[in-house]
């Protein structure tokens, strides 16, 4: 009769520490490999590719300031009365920060694994 | 393995190599007709309108779809000053600063405020047109400078001018009249019928046109992406900055109310923009609503209905809403998720 | 004979799967758990390629043929992903491994060319950001798979060996091989 074939033999553990390696090394470059995150105003378009804090302006006029950390973003301070922009937090690629009453808006430039969202 | 029985069934190397190839030919074949399918390329624009930010997603075969992306931004904005509460060209802004008089209207502005006390009446006036005295007691209106939290007389004395049975149309003449003072704000439903129209506009350019158009979370699909598959759209999570849900749409419109869209906060208390019409303080209970209707109109006024009844009674929403051709997506305080069974068709694709 | 209809038996099985595991909720869109697939690892990894590949194929169509999506993304999905599976998994079977890792190559294998097919679909190639989540939730399917099969496997041939080995000793006496050509 033929050998039944059991769950778990020795030689499992090659591949399954094969496809761990692969999946930490996955999850290592998609933490590095920066995002670019776009702020767009009205007269203007800022791309941001290195982390940091920016002061965005428009015509010399102090809007906010954005954090930027690689892989998500936020707004630290903004003129805007209801700053709903700064209490959105950190946002990551496929969201979006709003600010209406100085109409900036802030994204990712990647896309996701969905088109949009309904909010 | 198997018992010789018979000659012809046997998995032979010619056999297996046979069927591997007719297999990866077909392979090949689907995935170069889907990569054909890919060459449309999707033009997207980003800009502000209607009080919100708006995302425009159109491609077509026939015309330069940047041109009618264009033109959609162009009646989004138009219709931003028509029936803003605050703008001096706004129609809306004519009516409520002539109460107690006939104020002649054109087509459009008739329809969609005979379409908002439709759905007043529909929502036994959980979604009322009337709100406006409210809306600029609390201050949500115009800049959002003024955002208070009103006292108790201030309500009682502004809940006295709400009441969309208030509004008074005269077919003949197309003239509308505001009576006791009530005011006329269409933001709950204005955003869901400049929707529609875009994808009116998208059609009327090239009726083979696909895409979408986002303005502030509501969302009409103007047509399948691809021209078959359906649009992915995530339901956000009213608290976290995550997805709590994906719907599938190839048509129809879906649109969202939520306690997160515009607030302010004191002493520890969220004050937000949609309120009640019954209490004059903002609906309690919770978080957000979501529908998917087929058309932006019925979708934007009805989450706005949605959100103010599902505070008090949920399940009326869940069972009732569908029958107005409103799938709800209900998420109450504190987190929990209710949806329709109909909602939950638009969950696979 | 025999063999036509345990494939059959094996496919009705698989296709119930495919169209009960759509009622699960998959987090990346367009994607699906793929437990059908341990009834394909099962034959992978007993019997071999050629009839893995049959029920694989025909699992899918079935099943999609029956839940109303023929051809529809999700489809697309599940037959490559099947079909790419059960191609990994009877190679890796000749080298004697055991059920947990064929599951769980298989599994990877089946989820990354799901990713593969939604990236067409969607028309981007940042759908890969969902790679390690897609890798996890393998490694969950797989060790079901795993479960699962080694027990169909155990069933089927445990009970039922004198379907599938001959009565009469004195034929070719490869008796309990797999079949090769």
């Amino acid at each position: 009769m033929k050998k039944v074939r059991s769950f778990f033999r020795k030689k499992d553990v090659v591949l399954i520490i094969l496809i761990f390696v692969v999946l930490i090394f996955s999850i290592l470059v998609s933490e590095k490999k920066g995002s670019k995150v776009v702020v767009q105003g009205k007269d203007f378009r800022k791309i941001l590719s290195k982390p940091g804090t920016y002061d965005i302006t428009e015509n010399g006029r102090f809007l906010m300031k954005v954090e930027f950390h690689g892989n998500r973003v936020r707004v630290v301070e903004s003129t805007c009365p209801l700053k709903l922009c700064v209490k959105t937090g950190w946002v990551g690629p496929g969201g979006t920060i709003i600010c209406v009453p100085n109409e900036v808006i802030i994204f990712f430039e990647e896309k996701t694994d969905y088109d949009t969202v309904t909010w | 393995m198997w018992p010789s029985d018979s000659n012809d069934h046997r998995v032979t190397r010619r056999n297996v190599i046979i069927f591997s190839s007719l297999l990866l030919g077909s392979l090949a074949i689907l995935l170069t007709l889907l990569l054909i399918r890919t060459k449309d390329q999707y033009y997207e624009l980003r800009d502000f309108a209607l009080g919100t930010s708006v995302r425009i997603v159109v491609s077509s075969q026939k015309i330069n779809p940047r041109t009618i992306a264009e033109a959609i931004l162009e009646d989004m904005k138009r219709i931003t000053y028509k029936f803003s509460f605050t703008d001096e060209r706004s129609v809306v802004k004519k009516i409520n600063d002539h109460p107690d008089e006939w104020v002649e209207v054109d087509e459009e502005t008739y329809s969609l405020i005979k379409a908002a006390c439709a759905f007043a009446e529909l929502t036994n006036g959980a979604f009322d047109p009337t709100i406006g005295r409210l809306l600029e007691l609390w201050g949500f209106t115009g800049n959002y400078e003024n955002l208070r939290v009103p006292s108790r007389e201030e309500i009682e004395e502004a809940l006295k001018h709400i009441g969309y049975k208030n509004v008074l149309f005269d077919d003949k003449n197309m003239r509308v009249m505001v009576k006791n003072g009530v005011k006329i704000d269409l933001g709950g439903i204005a955003k869901g019928y400049a929707l529609d129209r875009t994808r009116q506009i998208a059609l009327s350019f090239d009726e083979n046109a696909t895409g979408f158009v986002e303005a502030g979370g509501d969302i009409r699909i103007i047509g399948p992406k691809f021209g078959k598959y359906p649009w992915v759209i995530g339901v956000k999570d009213p608290r976290e900055d995550n997805v709590i849900d994906y719907i599938y749409l190839k048509s129809g419109a879906v649109a969202t109310s939520g306690d997160y869209e515009r607030y302010f906060v004191v002493d520890g208390v969220r004050y937000h923009h949609i309120l009640d019409p019954s209490t004059g303080y903002p609906a309690r209970g919770v978080w957000s609503v979501t529908i998917v209707a087929e058309d932006a109109t019925t979708a934007d006024a009805l989450s706005t209905a949605g959100f103010v009844m599902a505070g008090k009674d949920w399940r009326k929403v869940v069972l009732d809403f569908p029958n107005m051709g409103a799938h709800p997506l209900i998420v109450l305080e504190g987190g929990t998720i209710e949806k329709s069974e109909t909602f939950k068709l638009f969950e696979r694709e | 004979m025999r063999r036509i209809t345990f494939l059959s038996v094996l496919t009705a099985l698989s296709s119930t799967f495919y169209v009960l595991e759509n009622l699960l909720p998959f987090p990346v869109p367009f994607g699906r758990w793929g437990f059908s697939n341990s009834v394909v690892l099962m034959i992978a990894s007993e019997i071999g390629f050629g009839d893995a590949l049959i029920v694989a194929s025909a699992k899918s169509i079935l099943g999609a043929l029956f839940s109303g999506r023929f051809l529809s993304p999700s489809f697309l999905t599940g037959f490559f992903g099947a079909v790419s599976a059960s191609l990994v998994e009877s190679f890796l079977a000749r080298f004697d491994f055991g059920y947990l890792s064929l599951s769980a190559m298989g599994s990877f294998v089946n989820n990354l060319v799901q990713l593969i097919v939604i990236s067409f679909l969607v028309g981007s190639t940042k759908t890969f950001l969902l790679f390690p989540l897609m890798v996890i939730l393998g490694l969950v399917s797989g060790t079901v798979n795993a479960f699962l099969a080694s027990k169909m496997g155990g069933i089927v041939f445990e009970n039922y060996s004198r379907f599938f080995f001959a009565q009469k000793k004195a034929t070719d006496g490869i008796t309990g091989d797999r079949v090769r050509s």
